[in-house]
């Protein structure tokens, strides 16, 4: 098991308040498998995350049941050993690929400073892994990457000329044109969807065991978010680096995950494989999303449906379901207490009181 | 570029032009008549209005104007109504010593502000930041000529360890050492009258570049927040403060009229106020000109800089 999280909980002063964006999130993953996390907006997708990287403010308060990465004890890690964790380990994609490098810098030297910090961390270049991942992407470069970390590996390239030339293959990987000229240009010199692709290309530089890309074409072009999306999926396919895919769009991560969790008010609602969450939702809430998707097939005559109401406010724990102001299916049990977790088969579970409290969904 | 540059410049003519005629015009509604500082008591006024004719000073005020405007083209500010010494002579004597008191001020301050100022942020919330934000309130709140008393006071009254006043010591005009221990006790008031906005600014600056999404990309990527401090904020923070250096220029000649007055430093400042003093009315206008002026060409400097140093500013457009 790769990551097993129990129980997470994140909990974040605000003024004289707390706010509570995770309440009690569980879920696993293996290595090398992609699981999808859906939810709207404030629904701890993010915060989550954030927790496993141990990137929220310094205020934040996370704690959980179990919190293990690779067998690796998450809860009471010092920012110094996270130092050695991110990056190598786990790396992280956001969604505003036009904001996420730094417009001073030239792309090349942010790609190559993060194999040159991973150099100084452990000796060796990256994981021996890297060696096959990086011809996996893309057949017409291997030539030229496999004689560069061949070099690397045998310590006789100049380090910083062979972390360029790593850096250039890296950009063509990611199908970059012209990677050469590319390489010595700032952020502003490329487009959205080229900035995500060097990002992907920063994020799996290092081989990580496990990408979290926190929705990672939400900010671009509509006609683009498939290339990058597969882009993201062949690389880590490449790595076997597990991956984390986030997204408010059920319809992206149906064919692209094998499991999908699905979040509310920061609670997990309903976890299964594709086909039990598409072919047979047992959430009110997962029922509401997907009947949310727009259909080609659909008449064309016929409106979108759409779940009435806001999101829950997260200023005070929940004591009941986070969904049940506007949940169509309520049964008197909701008003009572949280709903337990109910299993449906050894892959899905969901929480709600119609399933658990014995009723037919 | 140098077609960017001859442009602005060419714009600034007007700009110049402006500050003549308000320069000129401003001291000219002055309630005072020139005639004072030239005559004695024991002239009749007869001989009075023979020396107003003797310098021009009946003629229409536009022809005045024109005639200051041309003789300052020749790069001729006229005589002091005091002391009769040419103004330029008076300048080329004087400027030097602000910039040896200036120049090496602000440019410690600018430095020890950048150093600070990233510290404060990064520190942000914390004592040590409190500290440093609240010290430099202080700093801005203080007048510069009560902290140069107080040092005066301390370090040049009380334990003599310093020269009260001046820039050298008579007969020791060429004396670096003897200069230098002049220079220390302005120095510091200066510093410290620079560094508490240089300070603030780069604190802030830096704030909001923290808040920037690389900066948490970069932490995902690995890197420590002290790395991303000094190798990605710090360039971000640079840029800012490269057009404050540009600006700043006019204070090579502005910069310390409150310290050097205090100090008896003969530079620029004292100069001014002494001729603001006694209404010695061409030093004034020299001045206000050549102060004038270098607002416009620090504008004009700190414009070239950032299109040298920020990638994203180009003033050839690209081709393709």
């Amino acid at each position: 098991m790769l990551l097993e999280i129990e129980d997470l909980q994140v909990e974040i002063p605000y003024g004289k308040m707390n706010v509570y964006p995770v309440s009690g999130v569980s879920f696993s993953l293996e290595e090398g498998e992609v699981l999808g996390i859906i939810g709207e907006s404030g629904s701890g997708k993010s915060m989550a995350m954030k927790a496993i990287m141990g990137l929220l403010p310094e205020k934040a308060k996370v704690s959980a049941r179990k919190l293990l990465f690779q067998e690796l004890d998450l809860r009471n890690l010092t920012e110094k050993e996270y130092l050695s964790l991110r990056g190598s380990q786990i790396a992280m994609i956001f969604q505003d690929p036009m904001t996420a490098l730094n417009p001073l810098i030239p792309i090349g030297e942010q790609l190559r400073e993060i194999f040159e910090r991973q150099r100084k961390k452990n000796g060796s270049p990256v994981r021996t892994k890297d060696k096959e991942a990086f011809s996996g992407i893309n057949a017409p470069i291997q030539p030229l990457t496999a004689g560069n970390s061949a070099g690397a590996f045998l310590g006789i390239k100049d380090s910083k000329k062979d972390s360029k030339e790593r850096a250039i293959a890296l950009l063509a990987s990611v199908g970059i044109p012209n990677p050469e000229e590319k390489y010595k240009q700032y952020p502003h010199e490329f487009s959205g969807g080229m900035r995500q692709r060097v990002l992907i290309a920063m994020a799996l530089s290092c081989s990580p065991a496990l990408l979290i890309a926190d929705e990672p074409t939400t900010a671009l072009d509509v006609t683009l978010q498939a290339q990058i999306l597969d882009l993201l999926l062949e690389g880590v396919k490449a790595r076997s680096t597990s991956l984390i895919l986030i997204s408010h769009d059920l319809s992206l991560v149906k064919e692209r995950c094998k499991r999908i969790l699905i979040l509310y008010g920061g609670k997990v609602m309903e976890e299964g494989r594709v086909e039990e969450i598409f072919q047979s939702p047992k959430h009110p809430y997962t029922k509401a999303l997907l009947a949310a998707i727009p259909s080609m097939e659909k008449d064309k005559e016929e409106a979108l449906v759409a779940i009435e109401g806001n999101p829950p406010s997260i200023l005070k724990e929940f004591t009941l379901c986070p969904f049940y102001e506007r949940c169509k299916e309520r049964v008197d049990a909701c008003q009572a207490a949280l709903p337990k977790e109910a299993r449906i088969s050894e892959t899905h579970r969901v929480f709600c009181h119609k399933l658990s409290s014995g009723e037919k969904a | 570029m140098a077609f960017y540059i001859g442009r602005r410049i060419l714009q600034s003519i007007p700009l110049l032009l402006l500050i003549t005629l308000l320069s000129f015009g401003l001291m000219n509604l002055v309630p005072y008549d020139a005639v004072d500082s030239i005559a004695n008591s024991k002239m009749t006024e007869a001989q009075r209005e023979e020396k107003r004719e003797e310098y021009g000073l009946n003629d229409p005020m536009p022809v005045q104007y024109f005639r200051w405007l041309k003789n300052i083209l020749r790069g001729e500010f006229g005589n002091s109504l005091l002391s009769h010494t040419r103004i330029m002579d008076d300048l080329r004597i004087r400027i030097p010593n602000t910039i040896l008191l200036v120049l090496p001020s602000y440019l410690t301050a600018y430095f020890l502000a950048m150093a600070v100022g990233l510290y404060s942020a990064s520190q942000k919330g914390k004592w040590q930041d409190k500290l440093l934000d609240s010290l430099s309130t202080i700093g801005l709140a203080v007048p510069s000529f009560w902290i140069a008393l107080v040092l005066i006071y301390f370090f040049g009254y009380h334990w003599k360890l310093f020269p009260l006043l001046g820039m050298h010591t008579i007969g020791k005009e060429w004396d670096i050492l003897d200069f230098l221990h002049h220079l220390f006790l302005p120095y510091c008031v200066l510093v410290l009258a620079f560094f508490p906005d240089l300070m603030r600014y780069v604190r802030s600056s830096a704030l909001s570049e923290l808040r920037q999404d690389y900066v948490l990309v970069q932490r995902a990527f690995g890197a420590s927040k002290r790395e991303i401090l000094f190798h990605h904020v710090a360039r971000n923070v640079c840029l800012p403060m490269i057009s404050k250096l540009g600006m700043s220029l006019p204070l090579l000649v502005t910069g310390a009229v409150i310290t050097e007055s205090v100090f008896s430093w003969p530079g620029i400042g004292l100069y001014f106020v002494k001729a603001v003093d006694a209404l010695d009315y061409p030093i004034v206008m020299a001045i206000l000109l050549l102060s004038g002026t270098l607002v416009i060409l620090g504008n004009l400097l700190s414009d070239i800089l950032y299109c040298l140093i920020d990638p994203r500013i180009s003033l050839w457009k690209k081709e393709g």
